[in-house]
């Protein structure tokens, strides 16, 4: 009879790796062989979300015998507003951090990327939402980190592309595949859309744009709130055949497309063609673009056009039956009314509060799941017209 | 297409296709030392048993690409025929490991491992030093430093 016990370590190890996350604290302790194995992955993505969970994990540090638990962390997650003198003692402790997420970073200031680049060389990946952040740590970021492959900066509004912060930091970070801004959030990039006034500043709009330019090979890129007029142009930018950089594109968000007809939005699908995720919200363009989309985007996986108010319930259907590969799509306040999509699950595609007796209001759609989109593609087809 | 000798550790002979017996890459590596031979090539590690498991598994797989992909994934996910081929009684799911380890066969070790693995899905440390014969190494003080070590991941 053989034992697990006797294994070969790499075998064990192997096994270790497959395990899932939650069985890897058990694994740690069934024996020695398994610890060591475990141990070292349990430790790659301590979960601190809490902060009493962020307690236990330094008194976990403080208590073990080896040195290295933090140097096991490789990515680091902040869930609860964390002061800068105690993240940045923190992170002298853990080296290897290759991606940091910081979800409420009001604590977070330039001080913090003064002294991380030293303390944790190896970022690819950093996250900051709510940061007290200014344009000196993106030229900081750029100066240490040349091989940066992620960025979010989710409501950091001290942020402004004054000063041409942005454009340094595309020139030195070639590897960049995934960005995330606020562009609205930020200083001069506010057209006043969500109340306030406008504060945009259109020679500004034009110098981010033409940063943005100088985005490499970038394949996931997020713009929140953005300005109608920075929607427009860039889309026109990246669009043109002549000059399209990123033809490797996965996933585009734009929040704001007021001002995008379809001309200008099946330019950009044609010249986009491995997009699998596509966010176009506040849009006004009509049931030719889903057209395009289902002829220029084979691998579209999941599509939110909320608030368009111009597609029609047959566009979407037809849409949805000849993209089988499609497994979700957000329709909210699109005017999308679900008794013309009875094949939608009532639990999942409507709002919670939505109350199906009231004859009087109409039920309007919020979304669709896999199982109601894969529901309309079996559905009858619609009825022949008469001759 | 030209044939292979394989020879068990209990002396028992299969005869296989190059291409079959090429998804071992001990046997693979032998074949192009040696170049063509037509005496049996000899696995003293390996049971007749176990060898024809293994064979049926090379026969599935013998049109697969291969992969040299070594992104770690972790992923417990088996493929149907795979699935149905381990399930076997755990002394035989170990031979099977440890002859792919023995025979390098890389992707027959990952499904070996996996199913292992898939094993160890929320048993408890006592309930895997149970079901695997392992015995528990740690002194009671070396066992409660870890748990205190990694408290913070005991519920999540």
């Amino acid at each position: 009879m053989i034992n697990l016990g006797e294994f070969p370590v790499e075998i064990i190890s192997l096994i270790v790796k497959n395990v899932d996350e939650d069985d890897l604290y058990t694994c740690a302790l069934v024996n020695k062989l398994f610890y060591e194995t475990a141990n070292p992955l349990l430790w790659q993505t301590p979960n601190v979300d809490h902060e009493s969970v962020f307690t236990q994990v330094i008194t976990g540090m403080l208590h073990s015998s080896s040195q290295k638990l933090g140097q096991y962390i490789q990515h680091l997650e902040f869930g609860f507003p964390i002061t800068e003198a105690l993240f940045l003692l923190f992170m002298k402790h853990t080296p290897n951090v290759e991606k940091l997420a910081i979800h409420i970073g009001e604590y977070i200031s330039d001080t913090t990327f003064e002294h991380l680049p030293r303390l944790c060389p190896q970022l690819t990946c950093i996250h900051i939402r709510y940061g007290s952040i200014t344009p000196q740590s993106i030229n900081t970021i750029a100066q240490h980190y040349p091989k940066l492959e992620g960025l979010q900066l989710v409501d950091c509004d001290r942020l402004t592309p004054r000063g041409g912060c942005f454009g340094t930091l595309f020139k030195a970070c070639p590897l960049l595949e995934e960005l995330y801004i606020d562009v609205g959030a930020m200083d001069g990039m506010d057209d006043g859309y969500l109340g306030g006034g406008s504060r945009l500043n259109t020679p500004l709009v034009d110098q981010f744009l033409s940063e943005l330019a100088l985005l490499k090979d970038v394949k996931r890129l997020t713009f929140r709130e953005c300005p109608a007029y920075f929607s427009k142009q860039l889309l026109i930018q990246i669009s043109n055949p002549q000059k399209v950089r990123w033809s490797n594109l996965e996933l585009f968000c734009l929040e704001r497309c007021n001002n995008i007809n379809n001309k200008i939005a099946i330019d950009f699908i044609k010249t986009h063609p491995e997009l699998k995720q596509l966010v176009f919200q506040t849009s006004r363009f009509t049931d030719a673009v889903l057209d395009a989309m289902v002829k220029y985007l084979p691998g579209l996986l999941s599509m939110d056009v909320s608030n368009n108010l111009t597609i029609t319930p047959k566009g979407v259907r037809q849409f949805i039956r000849q993209c089988p590969q499609l497994k979700c799509m957000i329709v909210q306040a699109c005017s999308l009314k679900f008794k013309d999509f009875p094949e939608a699950d009532e639990d999942i595609c409507l709002d919670e509060e939505a109350e199906l007796d009231d004859d009087d209001i109409p039920m309007y759609l919020l979304q669709l799941d896999p199982d109601s989109l894969d529901q309309i593609r079996r559905g009858p087809r619609p009825a022949k017209k008469r001759k | 297409m030209s044939n292979v000798r394989l020879l068990s550790s209990d002396n028992e002979e299969f005869v296989v296709q190059k291409e079959v017996a090429e998804r071992s890459v001990l046997i693979k590596n032998m074949l192009e030392d040696v170049g063509e031979t037509d005496s049996a090539i000899p696995l003293p590690n390996v049971t007749a048993k176990v060898l024809k498991k293994v064979i049926e598994w090379c026969d599935h797989h013998s049109s697969d690409p291969v992969t040299t992909d070594e992104t770690e994934r972790r992923t417990t996910d088996i493929d149907e025929w795979d699935q149905k081929f381990m399930e076997v009684d755990q002394e035989t799911l170990f031979d099977i490991i440890l002859a792919a380890n023995y025979l390098d066969i890389k992707p027959l070790l990952d499904v070996g491992c996996k199913t292992v693995a898939n094993m160890i899905k929320g048993k408890t440390a006592e309930e895997i030093r149970k079901i695997f014969n392992i015995v528990n190494d740690f002194t009671p003080e070396e066992e409660a430093q870890i748990r205190k070590e990694n408290e913070w991941a005991e519920d999540r």
